[in-house]
């Protein structure tokens, strides 16, 4: 009996010190303090076993509601104390997510007593045996060579805030090469509910545990975090709202006459792919450009391998920069300075922008993730699409890094844990080294082009085209350049001559033409803008400021997290997603009429040449293509309905 | 590791299909617009199986298809005879060429 009675004191008690207050001040404090008991999680409860003397106090900045000593106090600032006692803080708006100035109050008291529990190195027993081993490890043998999982776990200090997988997921991410190092600075720095969590990781672990406690919609803003608190507490609050199965998101694709808000469901996502564009001269992509694809299944496909044809339904997750100038400068681009953020946008485009403009090949290889990692990889991409707002450093912090962020913060997958890599193709090696990609779907390539592991460069077809083409023609010309330097009149003289097959390459070499043409049409626009746009007169003024206004209003397609107002935190939920859908789609008619404004005034500054020898060109593609239908229908051919 | 959203150049925004920049946004709309209305319209506003998006950005699979004899043969050429296959009646028994020289005759 005297055990059990022993035993039912163990656990926190907070105790009011009530010298001073007057009974209704007694009674309202202690009010607070029994719901703050209430709704703390019961291991917390039973493992922080001490009394804490909670007081009022006018020794703080006005300012603060409160602050905790180091093991046992608790101030609160009386400043607040009147508006507890009348009951006005209970009405009393805050316009922080918290709504209230006494659930601010309220707050205030388990944020610190957080903190107390945080110092107390209240570790579980596998996780303490984890921490004295790699401490031991460390201390004989140094950094070098410590088994992956003591990444740091060596001389921990604290129950949550130094815990690596906290870290990764609050946003203070690995260094690179630098083993298992942390960042200093937090980027996830939109849509937070009280940006003072940046702060540190022992803040952010305070004021996250105040909306684990009472904000029921926590586990549907920041999902991994509820899910990261309920399992060190193995509970959670019992109020909880019923979240989407959806995350929303800005699709950033260059397709104006669409809404730009998008929805995931992780549940068709079938796949993720590890997407590499190839490198080339241009100095930003001499380490290729590294991305994620999501191989989503169209509406009503099961779940399977026939999704990976489903092209239209598939996204790309790309960490890219953001500038919103004309000129990128490589040593900004060094230094950080341009933000970079992550993008969603359709693959089809991104497979335009990489094998028909760049004229660089992609492979897209599927990571060998769980079903559970593969919808966590989601979430962490959403979340990250909506907090993220990083520096760019195209050496040390580059798309390669960022991703491996993200799968690692998504999956949690020990196999990753220890990766240091810093370039893209780099990071392919080793995740196939580690047994995370399958690079096998590679191995036949004709395979890969027709299954879609491999977009291929366009420069390779050219190439095709022509060989055709001098095989059914008896063309001079010996290189395929030399068949795009000719003008569009000489090509066009031996169109009549072609069969359907030798017409069809013909149609892709006269694209390949006009994409020339509007390169060199590009360049000589850019050098003429630049000239003269800092020469008042220069005649850009006008496009200039339409530019200007364009560069503006796309931002937002950059910085999704500033068309929701600061009601909310973390994901957009089904409230907001309204405001977002009218925000988008305003914004978008907006830049729809801009675009047409430029492009008249733009083409109005084209060498007259130019502008004729593109519309010869143009003229060059429709002919072709009305040969080609003229003979498919000669010969009898289906027609599509 | 790859380049910027960039906004790059008021060229860039005249000639958006091409862009050697990641031209997200409004940069690359222009020029697209200004190709596409030549190479290949595409429209979501119809449900007509030579409208579809599947479709129309399988057509220059199809002509390298075409061209190659078969040898060249795209993911986006095979995603798209699929959908023809399980769509229209009349392709269910044709060949891969014959479907290939339809999407490329659109």
């Amino acid at each position: 009996m005297l055990l059990l009675g022993s035993t039912a004191h163990a656990g926190l008690e907070l105790h009011l010190k009530t010298e001073g207050l007057s009974p209704a001040q007694q009674q309202a404090s202690q009010a607070l303090l029994d719901e703050a008991m209430q709704a703390l999680p019961p291991r917390f409860v039973e493992q922080l076993d001490r009394r804490i003397d909670v007081g009022w106090t006018d020794k703080m900045r006005s300012d603060a509601y409160g602050q905790a000593s180091l093991v046992s106090e608790l101030d609160l600032n009386r400043n607040l104390l009147a508006s507890l006692t009348d009951g006005s803080a209970a009405t009393r708006k805050t316009y922080r997510p918290h709504g209230t100035v006494r659930r601010e109050m309220l707050a205030t008291v388990l944020h610190e007593l957080t903190h107390i529990y945080d110092r107390s190195r209240l570790w579980p027993n596998a996780e303490r045996t984890l921490i004295q081993r790699c401490s031991q490890r460390s201390g004989s043998s140094g950094l070098i060579g410590i088994p992956d999982q003591c990444r740091g776990q060596s001389d921990r200090r604290f129950t949550f805030s130094d815990d690596p997988r906290l870290l990764d997921l609050a946003g203070w991410q690995q260094y690179v090469g630098r083993r298992g190092e942390r960042e200093q600075h937090n980027r996830q720095i939109a849509r937070s509910p009280d940006i003072y969590e940046t702060s540190s990781p022992k803040e952010f672990v305070a004021v996250n545990m105040e909306y684990f406690l009472l904000d029921p919609s926590y586990a549907c803003r920041r999902p991994a975090l509820y899910r990261y608190y309920k399992e060190r507490f193995g509970w959670a609050p019992a109020a909880k709202s019923d979240c989407s199965k959806t995350f929303a998101f800005l699709n950033a694709g260059n397709d104006f006459a669409k809404t730009p808000l998008g929805q995931v469901d992780p549940e068709r996502v079938y796949a993720v792919d590890y997407l590499l564009a190839e490198a080339n001269q241009n100095w930003v992509s001499r380490w290729g450009h590294s991305m994620l694809r999501l191989v989503i299944c169209a509406p009503g496909r099961p779940r399977g391998p026939d999704c990976r044809l489903d092209l239209d339904q598939h996204l790309v997750l790309s960490y890219r920069a953001f500038v919103g100038d004309v000129q990128l400068s490589s040593w900004d681009g060094l230094v950080g300075k341009y933000p970079s953020r992550l993008f969603v946008l359709p693959l089809a485009q991104v497979i335009d922008e990489y094998t028909k403009t760049e004229l660089r090949s992609l492979a897209s290889v599927p990571l060998k993730l769980s079903r559970d990692e593969i919808e966590n990889v989601v979430e962490r991409a959403a979340e990250m699409h909506w907090s993220y707002d990083g520096n760019y450093f195209f050496l040390s912090n580059n798309c390669a890094v960022e991703e491996l962020k993200l799968l690692r913060g998504g999956t949690n997958n020990s196999k990753l844990v220890a990766l240091d890599n810093i370039m893209p193709n780099g990071l392919l090696e080793v995740l196939k080294g580690r047994g995370l990609a399958d690079t096998r779907v590679l191995d036949d390539p004709r395979e890969a082009l027709r299954l879609g592991y491999r977009f291929d460069s366009f420069r390779d077809r050219y190439q095709a085209m022509f060989e055709v083409l001098r095989k059914q023609l008896p063309i001079k010309q010996e290189k395929v350049e030399d068949w795009l330097s000719l003008t569009a009149a000489q090509r066009r003289q031996w169109f009549d001559q072609a069969d359907l097959r030798t017409s069809a390459a013909l149609l892709l070499l006269e694209q390949a033409s006009y994409r020339q043409q509007l390169l060199l049409a590009q360049d000589e626009v850019k050098q003429r803008y630049l000239g003269a746009r800092e020469l008042k007169n220069g005649g850009m003024d006008k496009a200039n400021a339409t530019l200007r206004q364009i560069l503006d209003s796309s931002g937002f397609l950059s910085r999704p997290a500033e068309l929701l107002g600061s009601g909310g935190y973390g994901l957009p939920q089904p409230a907001e997603w309204q405001r977002l859908e009218s925000e988008t789609s305003l914004r978008q008619k907006q830049l729809h009429a801009l675009t047409g404004d430029l492009d008249k005034e733009v083409r109005a500054l084209l060498d007259p040449d130019r502008a004729a020898e593109m519309a010869a060109n143009e003229a060059n593609v429709k002919q072709i293509g009305e040969h080609l239908r003229k003979l498919h229908k000669a010969a009898g051919g289906l027609q599509l309905p | 590791m790859r380049n910027p959203l960039i906004v790059a150049t008021l060229g860039l925004l005249l000639l958006a299909d091409v862009t050697q920049a990641q031209t997200l946004v409004a940069t690359s709309n222009i020029l697209i617009r200004a190709t596409q209305r030549t190479l290949d319209f595409t429209s979501d506003t119809t449900t007509s199986i030579r409208d579809s998006k599947i479709v129309r950005e399988a057509q220059d699979d199809a002509a390298s298809f075409v061209a190659s004899n078969g040898d060249i043969r795209g993911a986006h050429l095979e995603s798209a005879l699929n959908l023809l296959r399980t769509r229209v009646p009349e392709a269910r028994d044709a060949s891969d060429q014959d479907l290939a020289e339809a999407i490329l005759a659109l």
